[in-house]
């Protein structure tokens, strides 16, 4: 299952998503969040319990902000830190234009 | 000879006379449902002010909303490209100009001159202008002036989940039935605006010399978190709500 | 003020069943912000159900809810071999054997209500906006909820409802019945909805008109969602914003095809506001059977 953490308003989309099925709960995300943002929680999915990585939730809603420095540089860390390739992230950020 | 900016916001149209290399004379006038006639009101007041015929003046710059609904504008610029220059004329060593209006913010990162390198603007949530603080003053049932003052003397930080106006009122309402005080509802309100109003002006490379400008700049409440926010002193021009005015006079052609 | 679409409480018994002759029984409660619900199956079909007010304290509001489901009909938690909680308090499921993400349980449940040929569920709710994919067993493919922005949520509606004077529930109807469509407001932000729509009543535009615009907006806003995991067929809609027509409709039109409707209550099926709780119960037949405890 892939969630998507973030959202869409009119200044753009920001989306940091994981894919479970991918993600071996190995936290290398975590430790490489500049803004700790990334947590790995037990969850029953289905009705398998997995570690999967997620973001926290009060940085949801807050995307363009705690991800703004990786945006900048153009270089999601997370992303860079995973070796099976379970998280993505989408940046769309319209107000510069 | 005199030149003029005229700076159509969405609730104050504001005016400024610029002579000699200096502001002498300003006018503000409520946009209402007429910002031709507001914009013309205004430039009339601060005229009037300077004592000055409207044949006195070479040149008038117009900029705001509604820039495109003044047409006696002989030029216009940007928002972004105005408080960019005024901001490092107020403060000549300043790199980053920050304005943050009733409905919509921007920062701007300039050269010496004030010349725009790089900019980001939010025009379309209003949880990142000065709107986001005047709906939690109603839903706090204080006056805007008040909120100020009221947030100075919170004695903790609270996070506040609510990352839009809408929300942030229930939030609001729902904190203040759990019988958080005032104080630190206030502080939460303005600390959060600055979190989004930082994160902006971050993607611009962080810079020790930040001016702020704008309404939103007498804040007391709001100064106070974003100059947390960025670790920097702010700095704030008298009357910040002329800024754009006067950066559009400033880049009337020679 | 939170409450949106005020679902009425009520409780049901499926006639002409009975748990003691069955296999399994169990039990799923979903508690969500405004409203908790149970739902009782026996050998994997409803069996009882009802649906209260979720009060301040959920922890209470999962005992009332379980227990009025099983008014009458003889049960009680010790009689139901396995229960699974979920919702946004589905911490606060005390008698709950495991607690299962509300996203999952929704998947199952839609698949149970509409059938195995769902594949893309969108959930409005009133503080926030779901746009799930699942598969044919209703297990979750991809998952996207949005909670930030007012736009697209019932509380977005209520702001827009109470600015024109009309209903909520009027909302939808009123905004189907212009004669031509309007163009859409042009900014899906609640405040600047807001501004924009004074000065189209001040230009003469009719509230239909208006509200037309604005649901037009929230249409366009909740296909974009739709959009970040894609749009399959067949699609449901559920959540409090799904008897608003005038979005439903609209996003149809984006979409390009209809929703399912609301599947038929009488053959002993719950009303779609129970698919969470219906998927809940679900999975705790499959744990049960799968020897859990």
């Amino acid at each position: 299952m892939i969630s998507h953490f973030g959202y869409r308003d009119a200044s753009g989309a920001y989306y940091v998503s994981v894919d479970s099925e991918r993600c071996t709960g190995c936290g290398a995300c975590v430790t490489a969040c500049p803004q700790q943002a990334l947590e790995v929680v037990r969850t029953m999915v289905d009705i398998d319990e997995q570690d999967v990585a997620q973001v926290k939730e009060p940085s949801r809603r807050r995307l363009a902000e705690v991800c703004g420095a990786c945006a900048s540089a153009r270089r999601f860390l997370c992303v860079v830190a995973c070796a099976p390739r379970a998280v993505g992230v989408q940046w769309r950020d319209v107000t510069s234009e | 000879m005199a030149v003029a900016g005229i700076d159509v916001g969405a609730r104050y149209a504001k005016a400024v006379v610029l002579q000699d290399g200096r502001v002498t004379a300003s006018g503000s006038v409520a946009t209402g449902f007429d910002p031709a006639a507001s914009a013309r009101s205004a430039l009339d007041a601060a005229l009037a002010a300077a004592g000055l015929d409207a044949s006195a003046v070479r040149a008038v710059v117009a900029t705001g909303a509604g820039a495109e609904m003044v047409p006696f504008a002989t030029s216009r610029i940007s928002m972004v490209g105005a408080v960019a220059r005024a901001g490092v004329w107020h403060f000549p060593d300043a790199r980053t100009v920050v304005d943050v209006g009733a409905e919509d913010a921007r920062a701007a990162k300039t050269d010496e001159r004030g010349t725009l390198l790089d900019f980001v603007v939010n025009d379309r949530c209003a949880a990142g202008a000065g709107a986001f603080i005047e709906a939690m003053t109603r839903a706090l049932e204080v006056r805007l002036d008040e909120m100020g003052p009221l947030s100075l003397e919170s004695t903790r930080e609270i996070p506040m989940n609510a990352q839009c106006v809408i929300f942030g009122e229930s939030e609001v309402v729902s904190l203040i039935h759990n019988k958080t005080s005032k104080a630190d509802i206030a502080r939460a309100v303005y600390d959060a605006m600055a979190d989004r109003v930082s994160s902006m002006v971050r993607r611009l490379g962080v810079n020790p010399a930040v001016v702020l400008v704008g309404g939103v700049a007498r804040d007391a409440g709001f100064v106070s978190s974003l100059s947390r926010r960025l670790g920097v002193e702010l700095r704030i021009p008298e009357n910040p709500e002329f800024s754009g005015a006067v950066g559009a006079a400033l880049s009337a052609p020679s | 003020m939170a409450e949106f679409w005020k679902w009425p409480e009520y409780r049901k018994t499926v006639p002409g069943k009975d748990w003691r002759s069955a296999a399994v029984v169990t039990a799923g409660i979903d508690v969500g912000s405004v409203g908790s619900k149970a739902v009782i199956m026996v050998d994997g079909e409803p069996y009882a159900w009802a649906v209260r007010r979720t009060g301040s304290n959920s922890p209470d509001s999962a005992r009332r809810v379980l227990d009025w489901a099983m008014e009458g009909t003889g049960l009680d938690d010790g009689k139901i071999h396995f229960i699974v909680g979920t919702g946004y308090g589905r911490v606060n499921v005390p008698m709950a054997g495991k607690t299962i993400t509300e996203i999952a349980c929704h998947g199952r449940g839609a698949n149970f209500l509409w059938g195995t040929s769902v594949r893309t569920v969108l959930d409005v709710g009133g503080q926030d906006v779901k746009a799930i994919r699942v598969d044919e067993k209703g297990k979750i493919v991809q998952f996207l909820m949005n909670d930030k922005c007012a736009a697209g949520t019932g509380r977005g509606m209520e702001v827009f409802a109470d600015l024109l004077s009309v209903p909520i529930e009027q909302c939808g109807e009123l905004s189907l019945s212009v004669p031509e469509e309007p163009p859409p407001v042009s900014c899906t932000c609640v405040v600047f909805a807001k501004s924009e729509a004074v000065a189209l009543l001040r230009k003469g535009w009719s509230r239909e008109k208006v509200l037309a615009a604005y649901c037009s907006a929230m249409a366009h806003r909740m296909v974009e969602l739709l959009n970040k995991v894609g749009v399959e067929q067949e699609f449901v809609i559920t959540g409090g914003q799904s008897k608003n027509l005038g979005v439903v409709r609209r996003v149809e039109r984006l979409v390009g095809f209809a929703s399912l409707p609301a599947p038929n209550t009488d053959e002993g099926r719950p009303d779609p506001v129970f698919a969470g709780a219906v998927g809940a119960a679900l999975f705790a037949k499959a744990l049960y059977e799968r020897g859990g405890k």
